[in-house]
């Protein structure tokens, strides 16, 4: 359990946050300035609140009241920084091996290249992080914060300094280290599709102040105010997909759970199917398709939440989809909670993400 | 003015530059043939001359990394009061013209100087001594290095440091093993150039340290104490000091080249941080 209890006045706004993140993954996620690297970095011991404290796994690392502040280098966390910050003069296997000094020399070895092996690139041991690609320092990263058996992992917009091809197989991958890792990890990120992506539980913060934590499917169903709404753009649904079978023909999707959809993205196997609330339409269950909407499912309304002039309306289908509709809308429709209802959308407008 | 004789015009102006400053080192060489290079180490005073150079240069350097590089580094790396003063008087003797350097350090460490009676009670005695030339080079060329060390280490991406701490190791030890080597290149270039300032430096250690020979009398000193009696004697010392430096560089050109390794001339959007690092301090 790694828990944080602190303020810190920044330039532009004040962070004030509770956080408790248990093992398994927190995803703490909000727009850019919003204090979420501040609060990685004084996690670390990086950076110093101005009050409050820090506690992992039964210890004290900060505690504004006492004075008890432990500097980074004995906090033993795995920190993976948004570019990574590779030692540019030691190869990878000296990047990973530098985090083991404690040990003995033969002991450091082998742990180092054994990491190198888990990330499948063993064979880059020699090479120097300008040798390696984006996705090959990555795993570096990875395996240099992960050497010294860290406390807590927490890792600053781990899938940003990578392109969109390698981003997919490496966002599989952090998530299933991050759900096998027995500790607590913090991944802070600015992309709600990430952060789905990567953990069970998702931090949403404000201008320095936590506004909401959920699943992320909770996020999209009742977001708790109008920037969580939209920055919890998308439902995430989860399925197997079935390439087309030819060309100009769609990727079917078969939802867990039952449903199946279509999407114009190109995958197969084990998919997220992400659609934004606010291209899902809904409709009475027996009104007859009409429109150009291929994917439809029924089911029924499991929560119900007015912001404003929108509501967000979440349907069981099993799995929920969130629609985001005008209050308006809801009125003629009848819509309430437990009534049955159809949601639709576009096969086009079906964003297929890789996901578990 | 057109393109081309805007490029003529720049030509020119390198012509010109060149020939200027190539010039006395070619002619230095043009009357001294490598027979008479060599067979000047016989002559005493040359032979004295040149080893106490290279031995008193390579001691004050030896001085100047060791305090120069954590001093530099405090000044790059963190914000204290009196930080800008300090870097300003750090800097001072790059300014000072030789003469003025020589009379300060007897006005500091000569026999009536504010540190004489302490030294003398010490039993330290150092105007007309090797150590004085040490010092004499320490004064003038320490700058130069402490300078570029600074420089190098502000560039230095401090996301390397954070990482460095995270995994376990110390301040010390951060500095030891990550800013130290990945600054190297900067470092060596500081090196070179103080090596340079101190391997001619003349006007402070004449005034200070004398010009005896085997004890202070360093080649710069050796030269122009024979030039008036011994022109060619001074030539061939004189050749012997263009090669010294000369070896240096290049030294320092190839070593600095090698650190930086096959990816030192960084691929610059591929990895920008290793390229800033390595490309920063100018090598």
């Amino acid at each position: 359990m790694l828990e944080l209890r602190v303020r810190r006045r920044l330039s532009r706004l004040e962070l004030d946050l509770a956080l408790e993140v248990g093992s398994g993954a927190l995803a703490l996620a909000g727009a850019s300035g919003a204090g979420k690297t501040t609060t990685l970095r004084i996690a670390a011991g990086l950076e110093r609140p101005d009050s409050g404290t820090v506690r992992c796994q039964g210890e004290v690392w900060f505690d504004s009241r006492s004075g008890i502040e432990v500097p980074p280098e004995r906090r033993r966390v795995g920190y993976v920084f948004q570019d990574y910050a590779l030692f540019p003069h030691l190869s990878a296997l000296g990047n990973v091996a530098y985090g083991l000094a404690a040990r003995p020399r033969a002991d450091r070895e082998r742990r180092a290249r054994a990491l190198l092996e888990r990330f499948g690139i063993a064979h880059l041991a020699r090479a120097r992080p300008a040798e390696l690609s984006g996705g090959e320092r990555q795993r570096v990263a990875l395996a240099r914060a992960l050497a010294p058996e860290p406390r807590a992992l927490l890792l600053d917009e781990p899938l940003s300094a990578l392109d969109p091809a390698t981003r997919g197989a490496a966002a599989r991958e952090l998530r299933e280290l991050l759900e096998t890792a027995s500790v607590p990890a913090l991944v802070v990120t600015h992309d709600f599709l990430e952060a789905a992506a990567l953990a069970r539980r998702v931090a949403v913060i404000e201008r320095g102040r936590l506004v909401q934590e959920g699943a992320p499917g909770e996020l999209v169903a009742a977001p708790a105010t109008a920037f969580v709404a939209d920055f919890a753009g998308a439902n995430l649904l989860h399925g197997r997909a079935t390439p087309p079978p030819a060309r100009g023909e769609l990727t079917r999707v078969a939802l867990d759970g039952g449903g199946l959809v279509a999407s114009t993205d190109e995958a197969s196997g084990r998919v997220g199917v992400a659609v934004f609330p606010w291209d899902v339409t809904v409709e009475r269950p027996d009104a007859p398709a009409a429109g150009s909407q291929v994917n439809r499912l029924t089911g029924r309304v499991t929560t119900l939440t007015v912001l404003g002039n929108r509501a967000r309306v979440s349907v069981a289908t099993p799995q929920p989809v969130t629609a985001e509709v005008t209050t308006a809308s809801v009125e003629r429709l009848g819509l309430r909670e437990g009534a049955a209802a159809a949601v639709a959308w576009k096969a086009t407008a079906t964003r297929l993400v890789p996901g578990a | 003015m057109t393109r081309a004789a805007f490029t003529a015009a720049l030509a020119a102006a390198l012509a010109l530059a060149l020939a200027f400053l190539v010039l006395p080192v070619v002619a230095i060489f043009a009357d001294t043939s490598p027979g008479r290079l060599v067979s000047s180490l016989d002559n005493p005073v040359a032979a004295d001359a040149l080893w106490l150079s290279v031995r008193t240069t390579l001691t004050a350097l030896a001085v100047m990394v060791v305090v120069g590089t954590p001093a530099a580094y405090l000044l790059a790396t963190r914000r204290f009061p009196g930080r800008a003063l300090a870097v300003t008087a750090l800097e001072l003797p790059l300014v000072l013209p030789p003469a003025v350097a020589g009379i300060g350090l007897l006005a500091a460490f000569g026999p009536r100087g504010i540190l004489g009676e302490a030294l003398a009670s010490a039993g330290v005695r150092l105007p007309l001594t090797t150590t004085a030339v040490v010092l004499a080079l320490c004064f003038v060329a320490s700058p130069f290095y402490v300078r570029q060390a600074q420089a190098a280490f502000a560039a230095l991406d401090p996301s390397l440091v954070e990482a460095s701490r995270t995994l376990g190791a110390s301040e010390a030890r951060t500095f030891a093993r990550v800013a130290v080597p990945v600054c190297l290149p900067g470092l060596a270039a500081g090196t070179g150039l103080a090596f340079g300032r101190a391997l001619g430096e003349f006007g402070a250690t004449l005034m200070f340290a004398g010009s005896l020979q085997g004890v202070s009398q360093t080649l710069p000193l050796a030269i122009y104490a024979s030039f008036a009696t011994d022109f060619p004697a001074a030539l061939a010392m004189s050749a012997l000091l263009v090669v010294v430096s000369g070896a240096l560089l290049a030294a320092l050109r190839i070593g600095g080249a090698r650190w930086a390794g096959p990816t030192g001339a960084v691929r610059l959007g591929d990895d920008a941080r290793a390229a800033r690092a390595q490309t920063a301090q100018p090598a």
